[in-house]
């Protein structure tokens, strides 16, 4: 009977060790092979870490290697809703800290979510306070944020990155792929208080930072085109007006501005109209100024002589039941006067002797109809019909820069023609690409252009347009020290439906100074100036101004004889 | 003297892997220094940057305009004739390169005009 309980004492035992075995067996066999995927990787999720490092965005620098855009870490606020228990509280507190709106705040904790974004980008002081202060559940992220110390200065060639800095606007948006660089990867191991331990580094993939862009533009001319152009937008109350300060020779921008402006570092807040880039995405009827494309054309097919005399109608002419009229009566004037004293007659009658054919040849020359490529988004090409679709009126609205539309960048670029002896170029803005260590990536260069027209016919419009400066409608464009040349030009805008507006003008001057070796090529457009509205009046001015100080900057020295001379102001055309 | 080796064995083996541990033990630590520096360091830049920014905003031609305007200073290109060019010979330029403090090519002609200022500028 003892014998007997003993051995069933044992099998009890004996069973349920074999009991207690074959359960945690079975509990092993779950969870090392049935369930063995799952748990390696809660494993991993927590004692490996894997980084994302985020490159940091190049920097936008001016020819001289001063920045216009740099990127700096900021800190940015996020909360962990479920791991917060009184989230009134903290909405309230947070709200009061960082200047939210409480409600909106409140509704995000209360989202039964791991991660949401308080407030990005914030203030340091206001990270300090947080660090000093800390809300459980609340914690900081460091993130990068773009920078532009120069405010608004060539806001619309630098342009703008967004909240995630990728480029939306101007160099920051063409150039996205070369600035915003690559992102890196770091896996390392984690200890229990989830801290990360570099000693055991699996992988490590360095971030690659976003080179950085040198542009073509100086920020003193910049400075000094900005300055001489705010004076006269101000004087002027005009809608909108352009300043491209141009080298000839090889297409550079040093300066690029439009009015109205606005400050990159709150572009936000900035008017969608104030964001446009004018001088590239606006073409407007050119007027006057257009006649150097006539009289160019005129010159090298050698259809006139300088010294041939037009007879202008004294104001009034008659073309196909139309009356084109100038400015002020004119009778006999040469071809030179012509072009000096801007009279829309004796034009249309070089252009009659030109024809039509060869008129619209070099008007596709100088690259009108086209776009000039320029490294700036939302170029247009202009508005230029085919010569199958021009009317019996075309050839005496044309050569006056009637009929077409041209951007102040092609006006330009066909100034710059004259001015660097026949030779098209390619306008540009962004000068080479570079690394942190100044090594050139890439180097932005072009192709020589065609001949336009021949050196003669340039040299041979330089003094035309000389004499418009010195004896015509650009009197007020005299710079001292300097010989300058330009032509000026004063279109009525046209209103959709109504035809052209009688009190809406567009008035421009586009020249270049000196004249014998022209250093630099100015446009100044204005769009709807009031009360003055000649081209001669309020735009001559401001070349004057900016080539004064832009020469001088470029240490080219004053011309023998014109270092006493003064402008005249003069009022017409 | 069988258990003896045996005991030595197990001595050196114990040694060797305790040396191992105390060594992985210091690496976890120096990391962790490491980690601290790394930190430190980037902080640094990031302020060292953030001061940069202001200098550059301090320095850049819209503010230097206003603060010139506030002050109601006008400044302006000098005439040819007000500019004295200095012409040094080879033993005066020696002399000068002596004095310390002051470096020839950057200190006296750098600050005449605004292009070399630009330039020096450059090569900072």
């Amino acid at each position: 009977m003892h014998k007997r309980q003993e051995k069933l004492r044992f099998a009890v035992v004996f069973f349920a060790y074999l009991f207690i075995l074959l359960i945690i067996f079975f509990r092993l066999l779950y969870i090392q092979v049935l369930n063995y995927d799952d748990y390696i990787k809660l494993a991993d999720s927590q004692h490996n870490l894997t980084l994302k490092l985020s490159p940091q965005r190049g920097s936008i620098l001016d020819r001289n290697l001063k920045t216009f855009a740099m990127s700096l870490k900021v800190s940015s606020v996020y909360a962990v809703p479920r791991v917060i228990k009184n989230k009134s509280e903290v909405a309230a507190k947070l709200s009061k800290i960082l200047d939210i709106d409480y409600n909106n705040l409140l509704e995000k904790l209360n989202r039964d979510k791991a991660f949401v974004w308080v407030k990005r980008r914030i203030d340091d002081s206001l990270a300090e306070r947080l660090t000093q202060e800390p809300i459980p559940g609340v914690s900081l992220l460091t993130e990068n944020k773009r920078y532009y110390p120069n405010n608004g200065l060539a806001a619309h060639v630098v342009g703008f990155a967004g909240i995630d800095e990728q480029g939306l606007s101007g160099v920051e948006l063409i150039y996205d792929k070369y600035l915003k660089g690559q992102f890196g990867t770091r896996s390392m191991l984690r200890d229990a208080k989830q801290r990360m331990m570099p000693a055991f580094e699996f992988e490590y993939i360095p971030e690659i930072n976003g080179y950085n862009i040198v542009l073509t533009i100086d920020q003193v001319i910049q400075h000094i085109a900005e300055q001489a152009l705010d004076a006269g937008f101000a004087k002027s109350k005009a809608v909108g007006a352009s300043v491209i300060v141009m080298n000839p020779e090889n297409g550079e921008i040093y300066a690029l501005v439009n009015r109205p402006g606005y400050d990159l570092n709150a572009f936000g807040n900035a008017d969608p109209e104030a964001k446009r880039n004018r001088a590239v995405s606006d073409y407007f009827e050119p007027g006057s100024t257009f006649k150097i494309i006539t009289a160019s054309a005129a010159i090298e097919e050698k259809v006139v002589a300088l010294d041939e005399v037009f007879f202008c109608e004294n104001g009034e002419y008659k073309i196909s039941r139309h009356i084109l009229h100038d400015h002020k009566p004119h009778g006999n004037l040469s071809f030179v006067e012509v072009i000096e004293k801007s009279s829309n007659i004796g034009t249309v009658k070089v252009a009659q002797k030109l024809g039509e054919k060869l008129l619209y040849e070099y008007i596709k020359r100088f690259g009108f109809g086209e776009k000039t490529n320029i490294d700036s988004p939302g170029e247009v090409a202009g508005f230029f019909r085919p010569l199958k679709q021009w009317s019996k009126l075309s050839i005496s609205a044309l050569p006056i820069g009637h009929e077409i539309g041209v951007t102040v960048i092609q006006m330009a670029r066909a100034m710059a023609v004259i001015a660097n002896g026949g030779y098209q170029v390619n306008p540009h803005l962004v000068d080479k690409i570079i690394d942190k260590n100044n090594e050139i990536i890439k180097d932005i260069e072009f192709e020589p252009q065609p001949r336009i027209i021949s050196e003669q016919t340039a040299a041979t419009m330089r003094g035309i347009l000389k004499g418009v400066v010195d004896n015509g409608t650009g009197k007020s464009a005299q710079v001292k020290g300097y010989s300058t040349a330009g032509k000026t030009g004063t279109a009525q805008k046209v209103i959709p439906g109504e035809g052209y507006s009688h009190s809406k003008f567009i008035a421009s001057f586009i020249g270049f100074a000196p004249v014998d070796k022209p250093k630099v090529v100015i446009a100044v457009v204005f769009d709807e100036p009031r009360p003055f509205y000649y081209g001669g009046t309020v735009c001559a001015p401001i070349f004057k101004n900016i080539a004064e100080k832009v020469l001088k900057y470029l240490d080219v020295p004053m011309e023998e004889g014109l270092e006493n001379r003064s402008s005249v102001v003069t009022d017409k055309d | 003297m069988r258990l003896k080796n045996i005991i030595i064995c197990l001595v050196i083996t114990t040694s060797i892997c305790l040396a191992y541990v105390r060594q992985q033990v210091e690496i976890v630590k120096l990391s962790y220094v490491l980690r601290d520096k790394e930190k430190c360091l980037n902080q640094l830049v990031d302020h060292n940057k953030t001061l940069l920014y202001n200098n550059m905003s301090l320095k850049s031609p819209q503010y230097l305009a206003s603060m010139l305007e506030q002050n109601k200073m006008v400044l302006s290109f000098p005439e040819p004739a007000a500019v004295a060019k200095v012409r040094v010979i080879r033993k005066a330029q020696q002399q000068f390169a002596k004095t310390p403090g002051l470096s020839w090519k950057t200190n006296l002609f750098d600050v005449l005009v605004p292009k070399a200022q630009a330039a020096s500028d450059k090569r900072e």
